[in-house]
């Protein structure tokens, strides 16, 4: 039972832990770096 | 940029800035991925309910870790600053002590600095020490005796040990010379070798430690479950100042890194990755680290408990008295050894050059030094303090107390500060979050601006406070400290950071930091159209209580039509200027 809940907590930790890495990530790649608005105010540096 | 001195005079300086997205987010893994991930997160985890600390944990990531990282990146990025420069123009005209809230953090970077450089230093030499074994078969005393030359008590500034002065000078050259080439070409390049090769190494030395028998015995303890623990406020203390103390937050660096991007730079996306690659290296050291303890429970004929018992399964204990031992009993023990030491070093590294960087940037934007001077002023002196306090017989017991004050005080005392002054004394949480939101693809809305005005700062100041408490009735180190040590190292240090942040905050600026243009204008131009019937109805709203949580946005759009910048409303010329530019803008009610 306890290993059994060990392997359950476990899966769950590398489910949300490294997942949300993954997801986060795959979420970074898929969207464009910055939204289009708002236009950089000319004479700012970038 | 046509005209650095048109930019200078009205618009802010050019700023140093990362090659992009990618290096910006390798060098804040760089900097979160620390010493703590590997030698403080599955002790912590195994001693506060096992598998069930990964509930409190991710609450705490949710609700602290990652809203606390949003802050330093609003902050740092609005006002494209180090910390110093940052608060400054958070203050605005009437709010020059904000700065010294930004050199109080330089102070504890400083203090952090000077300890963190010795445990590298440690690391290296026993990364040395891993193909001969050195260390032998009573580990503790080859530390603490033959390596250290330790007492274990005194403190102070003793006889200097070759062993570690040597390593140590090395690795504050080494630093220096980061320093001194600047973000892009020093610390970007820096973190753009050192990351993978640390996940290289430390990936492998994982692997190897899950097939190594006993492996499954340590695994088991680490992740089943004690439920009952979840009831307990320690181990949710356990979970807040874990996630707290791993992420780098608090304390300058994310916001300094953050200074570095882009004016239009996706901001939180990368801080989700940034915080789901730290705690997920955690992860993979607890897999490591109690795999490996699992195994040396089988070597020695001993249940996971009785070895657990014994103590040795955090920090210093763990990784330079338990590892050794343990890395003797392993097959290929020159190449364990190896990987583990020279992983510990990676990432020990990568986050002091972070650390330094927050002083040298704080140097550089108050005095305008270049980066080449700055790492030169900084560096030298840093790194005599840090060579004659922990390159000594005394290293040990100044580092134990040191790092105890610095960290449990220092930084949750600043990130209370910090907190409650961008979102109740400034009230800053509509700027900052129409900020993070309108340039990033993941929003930070009323639930980011609840949680930083209310749930973490109530949190951190019950741990702040049960850390004080706990201070005087329990003395840090059991009593086998002298009390000068714990009140002039441990009170001493804290002190010293309110002392030093408030005397370099008297000091004038090369250029004036007010000199300066936020972007994007706030709030938002569309927003501002129609304003007699807005004010009052959000003026009723400030009035009815909502001011600076959930309510925030509502209230610094129509507070602000005076104020954007800073309440003096020293900026709001300016934003006129920039609602001219650009017709498309959203309301900032759309930012949510």
């Amino acid at each position: 039972m306890t290993a059994a809940a060990a392997v359950v907590m476990l899966i769950i930790s590398l489910l949300v832990v490294p997942g949300g890495l993954i997801t986060s990530t795959v979420f970074l790649l898929l969207k464009p770096e910055v939204p289009e608005y708002p236009p950089l105010p000319e004479g700012l540096d970038g | 940029m046509a005209d650095n001195a048109a930019a200078g005079s009205a618009k802010g300086p050019d700023r140093q800035q990362w090659s992009g997205q990618y290096g910006f987010i390798i060098s804040a893994i760089g900097s979160a991925v620390g010493l703590g991930n590997i030698w403080r997160f599955p002790g912590v985890a195994y001693e506060n309910g096992g598998g069930a600390f990964m509930i409190p944990y991710l609450v705490a990531l949710l609700t602290a870790g990652i809203p606390i990282l949003f802050l330093d990146y609003a902050l740092g990025h609005r006002y494209r600053g180090s910390p110093p420069l940052a608060f400054r123009r958070l203050g605005g005209k009437l709010g020059q002590w904000t700065e010294s809230i930004g050199w109080f953090q330089v102070m504890i970077c400083f203090f952090i600095a000077i300890y963190y450089a010795a445990i590298l230093a440690w690391a290296a030499s026993y990364f040395v020490f891993s193909f001969d074994q050195r260390w032998g078969d009573d580990t503790g005393t080859f530390l603490i005796q033959d390596y250290l030359h330790s007492d274990g008590s005194t403190g102070g500034f003793l006889p200097p040990v070759a062993g570690v002065l040597i390593p140590l000078a090395l690795i504050w050259i080494a630093a220096i010379i980061v320093m001194a080439l600047g973000v892009k070409k020093g610390v970007e390049r820096a973190n753009a070798i050192a990351i993978p090769v640390l996940v290289i190494a430390f990936g492998v030395l994982v692997v190897r430690s899950l097939f190594l028998p006993g492996a499954a015995d340590g695994l088991n303890s680490l992740f089943s479950p004690d439920f009952s623990a979840l009831g307990k406020a320690d181990v949710w203390v356990a979970a807040y100042s874990q996630i707290f103390f791993s992420l780098s937050i608090a304390f300058g660096i994310m916001l300094t890194y953050a200074s570095y991007r882009e004016r239009r730079s996706n901001l939180t996306s990368p801080g989700l990755v940034v915080a789901f690659a730290n705690s997920s290296f955690e992860i993979m050291a607890g897999l490591g680290v109690f795999s490996i303890l699992g195994f040396m429970a089988h070597e020695n004929g001993q249940t996971m408990k009785e070895l657990t018992d014994a103590g040795g399964i955090t920090g210093v204990g763990l990784s330079f008295i338990t590892f050794p031992k343990v890395i003797s009993e392993m097959p290929g023990p020159a190449a364990a050894g190896a990987l583990f030491f020279g992983s510990l070093f990676l990432a020990g590294f990568t986050s002091l050059i972070s650390i330094l960087q927050v002083i040298s940037g704080g140097l550089q934007d108050k005095f305008g030094l270049s980066e080449p001077k700055a790492a030169l002023v900084m560096g030298i002196p840093v790194a005599v303090i840090s060579l004659a306090a922990f390159g000594t017989e005394a290293g040990l017991p100044n580092l134990d107390v040191i790092d105890k004050y610095a960290n449990e005080v220092g930084i949750v005392l600043s990130a209370i500060v910090m907190m409650v002054v961008s979102m109740w004394v400034y009230r800053k949480g509509g700027e900052f979050s129409y900020h993070l939101s309108v340039l990033s693809t993941f929003k930070a809305g009323a639930v980011w601006r609840f949680l930083v005005s209310v749930v973490c700062p109530v949190v951190l100041a019950y741990i702040l406070a049960a850390t004080v408490i706990s201070s005087f009735q329990k003395p840090h180190g059991g009593g086998g400290y002298n009390w000068h040590l714990l009140y002039v190292a441990g009170w001493g240090t804290v002190v010293t950071c309110v002392v030093g942040a408030l005397i370099l905050t008297l000091v004038g600026w090369k250029t004036d930091p007010l000199d300066f243009e936020p972007y994007p204008a706030y709030p938002a131009p569309a927003r501002r159209a129609p304003e007699p019937r807005v004010a009052v109805a959000a003026t009723a709203v400030t009035g009815a209580g909502a001011a600076g949580v959930g309510g925030a946005a509502a209230t610094d759009a129509v507070v602000g039509s005076g104020e954007a910048g800073s309440p003096d409303g020293a900026d709001t010329p300016r934003l006129e200027g920039n609602t001219k530019r650009d017709d498309t803008t959203p309301p900032a009610g759309e930012v949510n």
